[in-house]
């Protein structure tokens, strides 16, 4: 009986020694949420309403330095849709600091359940993208940046929050 | 055979012991008997819903899509099903400190596992487990209860020990999701932690349970409490009488009780949606953090403890012990808040105040569908069988509900892609109008086939 008590000790312990050496990731990933807010106004910002007739309006705003040089320049380098939806045309429009491209599309009935959006793909200049989407059941809010895997959500607003 | 022998219970011993030693070994044993059951069955609650917390992480890292989680889920409740089935067998042949601690072991187990698991197979697989692992826990906390505490003092025992669900679903709602909501309002650990520490904490339990829950009063060479309180029933056990079998299979005879364990079933449809998909609804439609989402459904879950005894008071004072009156009553409680939860304001206090009635309500028509009623309509001696055939109904119900909540909201799933030269991205969208139609629907039939017993009266 001491002999078993002794022995799931030592397992109790080599389980919790061995949990606790893999630590959580403590990496730029883990902790940009909490510190995105310091450059929010040098990066782009994508905002996408998807609405259930089928209609999406998008605006992507991009920091005027970024849209001298940038490779958008087309609605499909910003959200590519299914061939069935037709996108408009996108107009440019500079707003203080940024210029704003927006653009509308409809998808009529069929609406698509993929959405893909290539900024980080063809635009090498830009490492990350802040996106607010809303669809007629949800709204997010997050950072997708091309060193992490995963998307960053729980942005924090200023320094009160982190 | 070894390990059989192991768990089994000890042969009675001859009593050897001064009455004074008696009277000491007893209150010793007593004390740790209730304390250490409530304690660590509360703790090993952690063990059973850490899955609940990290739904969100785990969508969120496209780690399992929701259909996927819902299947995870539903193995559980068809494992603790089982358990509920087969352990309480088990339990009554069992030394239960081991019996019990072998299960939170086990448990914490299926936990680990879990945080290190990202295949949809073997979160499946350790998960059914787990919930079979999981039902050791209520059977040999109540044989414990039955060997140490006489007929006239067990009520209030039980009772005690009833608490150990809501410190356990406290523990997991505000614990664990501390842990892993971001800062400042919890750690921000990643969501494997969110398994982990449950696991630690129910080794700590199974090492407690195993160190201080003791057998049998007569395995350890004391009377039986019945004996050494002087509290013997007035009625003759059911084990004495031979047709205890037939009197149990009369059970499936009786309509009353398929109807009452309809209704319990899907009433546990409505329960488990809320305890599974309610802190995941909260985060992705409502917007609350991962935090006040488990918040929330921590408040419906503390309210419950009041909902039980308001339940068990209002049916015998109001109504004269008839159950169906308290049941409509109760079941408007539960049922008209999620109307405010779902399609109400997204007011704070006003969802914190419907969960906390919807709570309440649940808790009571639930001890009356799986408790109070089916005992009323039951043959007294079989009572503990009406229980357990309402009790396999309504955890298949809960883990239907599991996989049915989790393909619906897959089936309204948009995925946005986000291609880069290092990998792509994925974030999803669901939309919850079709399973909250399901949820409440469930709930609305509860009460219908509830309300049909109306006429039903209680018999000897």
């Amino acid at each position: 009986m001491r002999r078993i008590e002794r022995r799931l000790w030592v397992v109790a312990l080599v389980i919790v020694l061995s949990a606790c050496g893999r630590q959580a990731d403590e990496g730029f990933c883990a902790t940009h949420g909490q510190s995105h807010w310091q450059h929010r106004d040098q990066q782009p910002s994508l905002v996408v309403g998807y609405e259930q007739s089928g209609r999406l309006a998008v605006a992507l705003a991009l920091p005027t330095s970024e849209s001298n040089h940038s490779s958008v320049v087309s609605a499909a380098d910003i959200l590519a849709l299914p061939a069935h939806c037709k996108a408009g045309e996108l107009k440019p429009e500079t707003q203080g600091e940024q210029t704003l491209l927006r653009f509308d599309a409809d998808c009529g009935e069929e609406l698509p359940a993929q959405l893909s959006v290539p900024l980080l793909q063809n635009a090498p200049e830009l490492d990350e993208v802040e996106v607010s989407m809303t669809t007629p059941a949800v709204h997010k809010h997050f950072v997708v940046h091309r060193d992490c895997e995963r998307a960053i959500f729980n942005l924090a607003e200023g320094p009160a929050d982190g | 055979m070894q390990w059989f022998r192991f768990f089994a219970t000890g042969a009675d011993q001859p009593i050897s012991a001064s009455s004074a030693d008696i009277e000491s070994q007893f209150h010793r044993h007593r004390r740790d008997v209730i304390v250490f059951i409530t304690l660590c069955y509360g703790l090993g609650y952690v063990c059973r819903l850490a899955l609940n917390v990290v739904k969100k992480p785990l969508m969120d890292a496209g780690i399992f899509t929701p259909e996927q989680l819902g299947i995870i889920g539903s193995t559980l409740l068809y494992g603790y099903a089982l358990g509920k089935f087969t352990n309480g067998f088990l339990a009554d042949h069992a030394h239960v400190g081991r019996f019990f601690a072998a299960g939170l072991l086990l448990s914490a187990c299926a936990n680990l596992g879990m945080g290190l698991s990202e295949l949809l197979w073997l979160s499946a697989l350790l998960w059914g487990l787990n919930g079979w692992f999981q039902g050791f826990g209520a059977p040999s906390s109540v044989v414990a209860l039955a060997h140490w505490y006489s007929n006239s003092e067990r009520g209030r025992y039980y009772g005690i020990w009833s608490t150990a669900h809501s410190i356990g679903e406290g523990l997991t709602y505000l614990g664990v999701a501390w842990l892993i909501a971001a800062p400042p309002k919890g750690l921000g650990l990643d969501w494997h932690w969110g398994f982990w520490v449950p696991a630690v904490i129910c080794i700590g339990a199974g090492l407690l349970v195993w160190r201080f829950l003791p057998d049998r009063p007569q395995a350890l060479g004391l009377p039986s409490v019945a004996d050494w309180r002087g509290d013997h029933s007035a009625v003759a056990s059911a084990a004495a009488n031979g047709s205890v079998w037939k009197t149990q299979l009369r059970i499936l005879a009786i309509p009353s009780i398929w109807i009452l364990a309809l209704a319990s079933s899907s009433m546990y449809v409505t329960r488990y949606a809320i305890n599974s998909w309610g802190n995941v609804y909260l985060q992705e439609i409502r917007g609350f953090d991962l935090f006040d989402a488990n918040l929330f459904i921590f408040l419906n879950t503390a309210a419950g403890i009041l909902g039980c005894v308001a339940y068990g008071f209002a049916s015998d004072k109001w109504f004269s012990a008839r159950r169906p009156p308290a049941n409509l009553l109760f079941g408007l409680m539960e049922l008209l808040p999620l109307f405010v939860i779902f399609w109400g304001p997204n007011e704070p206090l006003l969802l914190a105040a419907a969960l906390v009635v919807y709570g309440f309500g649940l808790s009571g028509i639930l001890a009356s569908l799986g408790g109070l009623f089916a005992i009323d309509i039951a043959p007294k001696r079989v009572a503990g069988a009406a229980m357990g055939f309402i009790g396999i109904f309504s955890y298949v119900g809960a883990g239907l509900q599991d996989y049915i909540s989790g393909r619906l909201i897959s089936a309204s799933e948009i995925a946005m892609h986000f291609p880069s030269a290092n990998g792509n991205t994925v974030v999803y969208f669901y939309d919850y109008s079709v399973p909250i139609v399901f949820w409440v629907g469930a709930s609305v039939v509860s009460l219908i086939l509830a309300t049909s017993l109306w006429r039903v009266r209680a018999t000897d």
